[in-house]
């Protein structure tokens, strides 16, 4: 084998990628500012659930993986400067987030059997949905509301696909993706008014209704 | 190993890193509620899940979720008028469920050649997974109190399981998980302490 041919073969076999993009669903997450609240709140607890599908078909989380979905949702209410405590778990609090995560992994196995066969020149699609639905639940623990947020993040796995995948950075599009879903989450918790404790008035809707994004 | 088998190698581990990773069952997960065969008209409040096993290291993210999980499936059981979290401020007649997982055992077994017949194969074989075992050991209690803190149903119960599959990565409903087996024990300890209920039970 030449030289060339190996040259050649390392380069198409380092070039497999992924092209990463997203839906937009989700639209422009607005900054923490542009909800302010007047004052902070004294203390706020995040509880988290991540339920995983693979087309359609619930599957069991790797515990080592949590802490990595946990961080993110958590560091959201922190960033926000709308509590002066944030903690994570089911302890006492003013207010709690009830935050169910679902990842929702797609991809169409005979299209990828045959996109294998060609070694990736024929490309083929994948998708991850990810959804968080949070219910805002007072100190007595009656529910203010729930907010569900969603955004599907496209893969396009081809051969060549190196070069607008791995190398842009975009392998980091599912992490923001999650990470601004819950900033929007908190967000129109805070236009809501449901994280002024103790003022019921400022509340806009009843704590039963839920809210969906687009 | 030619050149030729060298490279399709190579480039089929590419292929698989770029995919879904199958998770290895240790989680919290549930599944889907169903209706219960015993319902009890009336509020409960779920205290946070104790996992007493020694053996689980990671409690402080695992009961938290289970937690979560166990409100969501009791709610979709619809075992209870409604079921909410504590802390919180429950009324006088609500009940309070205490759930206990004295223990929580899994482990996964796989063939050593396994992963390299996956890979080479890209997944596509009949076989991948059909040396995928896995051991799991539940054991859980629950405990139905009033506000006062006065024992009125308890339940419990121990399962094992061993699942294996034998279908190819894409064919498969996934790696095995235990989360039938968790489902089960939690809807018959939910059922058990519903007949051991002293009033208001019902088929």
């Amino acid at each position: 084998m030449t030289r060339a041919k190996v040259a050649l073969t390392a380069v198409a076999v380092l070039s497999v990628g992924c092209a990463v993009y997203r839906g937009g669903e989700l639209g422009v997450v607005p900054e923490y500012a542009a909800a302010p609240v007047p004052v902070p709140q004294p203390s706020i607890s995040v509880v988290l659930a991540v339920r995983i599908l693979v087309n359609d078909r619930v599957q069991d989380l790797k515990r080592e993986v949590f802490p990595n979905l946990e961080r993110p949702v958590v560091k959201a209410y922190e960033d926000s400067g709308y509590f002066e405590r944030v903690v994570a778990g089911l302890e006492p609090s003013d207010l709690r987030a009830e935050v169910r995560v679902t990842e929702g992994f797609l991809s169409r196995p005979s299209a990828v059997q045959f996109s294998g066969l060609t070694l990736l020149l024929l490309p083929h699609f994948r998708e991850v949905e990810i959804s968080s639905r949070t219910t805002f639940v007072d100190a007595a623990g009656r529910p203010l509301g729930t907010i569900e947020k969603a955004e599907t993040v496209h893969y396009f796995n081809q051969l060549f696909a190196i070069a607008i995948g791995r190398l842009s950075g975009q392998y980091r599009t599912e992490d923001k993706t999650y990470a601004d879903l819950q900033r929007a989450t908190v967000v129109e918790a805070a236009q809501r008014g449901w994280l002024q404790v103790g003022d019921p008035a400022k509340r806009t809707g009843p704590g039963s209704v839920s809210f969906r994004s687009p | 190993m030619g050149p030729r088998l060298t490279h399709a190698a190579i480039a089929a581990l590419l292929f698989v890193a770029c995919h879904p990773v199958i998770y290895i069952p240790m989680g919290s997960e549930l599944g889907d509620g169903t209706q219960a065969r015993c319902q009890l008209a009336r509020d409960a409040w779920l205290a946070p899940v104790k996992i007493e096993d020694p053996n689980v290291a990671d409690r402080d993210h695992l009961e938290p979720a289970l937690t979560l999980d166990l409100q969501r499936f009791l709610r979709e059981e619809r075992s209870f008028r409604r079921v909410s979290l504590l802390p919180g401020e429950p009324a006088p007649e609500d009940l309070i469920l205490r759930f206990a997982f004295p223990r929580f055992e899994q482990s996964l077994i796989q063939c050593p050649g396994c992963n390299a017949w996956t890979v080479i194969s890209m997944g596509m074989s009949a076989n991948n997974m059909e040396s995928w075992e896995l051991h799991s050991k539940l054991g859980g209690r629950l405990r139905v109190e009033r506000l006062t803190g006065e024992e009125i149903a308890t339940s419990s119960l121990e399962r094992s399981e061993d699942e294996a599959t034998g279908r190819g990565v894409w064919r498969s409903p996934g790696p095995p998980s235990a989360i039938g087996l968790r489902a089960g024990l939690v809807r018959q300890l939910v059922y058990d302490a519903c007949h051991a209920f002293p009033i208001g039970s019902a088929e």
